[in-house]
């Protein structure tokens, strides 16, 4: 890709995309799957998908959104709308399947390829102990844990993604660390 | 806000590189066990799922994504399609019990009788009978919910309140 190329791909922004998109550009829906897979798929799989649920449930998320591009009115990022429908997705799955949350397996925190086992291995662990502590978690609080820490959102945002208050979302936020620290120290 | 409260709002800062830490916030860190801690569990939150999500490849996905689209889209039009023609046959029915064809049944389904009304109803009084509306009206479970509020119907004093007994 030329210089230009490249420049103009990172300027262009979620609402250019969208309105391409509803023209009938199909491949500026492909580049904000490319944008935002990654957040959503870390997202689902932090809350307790597994992997192969995860797969499903970011497609599933993108399909969604792309058909409900109507309900994104540009008022917040495209991407805490995708976490909105991605958390909505989570839980009617949850629900239909009535089981137990299922914890992030050990897959989900295999070493990748090049890493060294013996730095790596206390935050491995600390990873998985945040995973189960995690799972013991109400979903809102969980949810709102995931978005600050893992997602770096402000409350607001979260507020939008998980229709609460921006206060409410700090609350849960500091009941989720109080629990966390306990479980994972 | 406590040093410890100030420092948690910091370390969302720094974890995701948009600020440093600046020399009192280090030196608070390194004296404070509880802000460690707090601090070790933000650093395992941020790698959490990367490996799962390293698993999903978006150049692959976006192709599946349309063609997802796409199908949800013709089971839509079916459904329309199929709820269209249901709503045909329904008329044409309709049509063929007001037709000459369908004037046996008229006959053997007297008028007056459709029009003999409810006993029960007939009982009340109009009062009586808007608050019986007012029932159907209103959303499902909206008693149960109004019942027990959420941290998103407290004040901001009551969630500061909240925040304090967690900060200690």
């Amino acid at each position: 890709m030329s210089a230009p190329a490249a420049r103009s791909t990172v300027l262009t922004t979620d609402a250019d995309l969208v309105r391409r998109y509803r023209a009938g550009d199909e491949r500026s829906a492909t580049t904000l799957v490319t944008r935002h897979a990654n957040a959503i798929a870390r997202f689902l799989a932090g809350s307790g998908a597994s992997g192969d649920e995860v797969d499903d449930l970011v497609q599933e998320t993108f399909v969604r959104a792309f058909r409900a591009l109507d309900g994104w009115r540009g008022e917040a990022q495209f991407r805490t709308w995708l976490f909105s429908i991605a958390s909505n997705l989570r839980r009617d799955r949850y629900r239909r399947a009535a089981r137990g949350a299922q914890l992030v397996s050990l897959d989900g925190v295999d070493l990748e390829a090049g890493e060294d086992p013996a730095t790596t291995l206390d935050a491995r662990e600390a990873e998985l102990a945040l995973s189960r502590g995690l799972g013991t978690l109400p979903r809102l609080q969980r949810e709102v844990f995931l978005l600050r820490a893992q997602q770096g959102l402000e409350y607001s945002a979260i507020a939008v993604a998980l229709g609460t208050t921006p206060g409410a979302a700090r609350v849960h936020y500091h009941h989720a660390v109080k629990r966390l620290k306990e479980l994972v120290t | 806000m406590s040093e410890c409260g100030r420092l948690s709002d910091r370390m969302i800062e720094v974890l995701h590189l948009r600020s440093n830490w600046a020399a009192g916030e280090v030196t608070h860190l390194a004296g404070c066990p509880d802000c460690r801690a707090e601090w070790r569990v933000l650093e395992a939150a941020r790698g959490l799922g990367a490996a799962v999500a390293n698993r999903v490849d978006p150049e692959r996905l976006g192709p599946r994504v349309l063609a997802g689209v796409a199908a949800a889209r013709r089971r839509a039009r079916w459904l329309r399609a199929g709820w269209l023609g249901g709503l045909a046959a329904a008329a044409a029915v309709t049509l063929l019990l007001w037709s000459p064809w369908g004037n046996r049944t008229r006959r053997t389904t007297p008028e007056r009788e459709l029009l003999v009304p409810l006993a029960e109803l007939e009982g009340l009084t109009t009062q009586q009978l808007e608050g019986l509306l007012d029932q159907f009206a209103a959303p499902l479970g909206s008693a149960a919910a109004s019942d027990a509020p959420g941290l998103g119907d407290l004040g901001d004093e009551e969630l500061e309140q909240v925040l304090n007994t967690l900060e200690g």
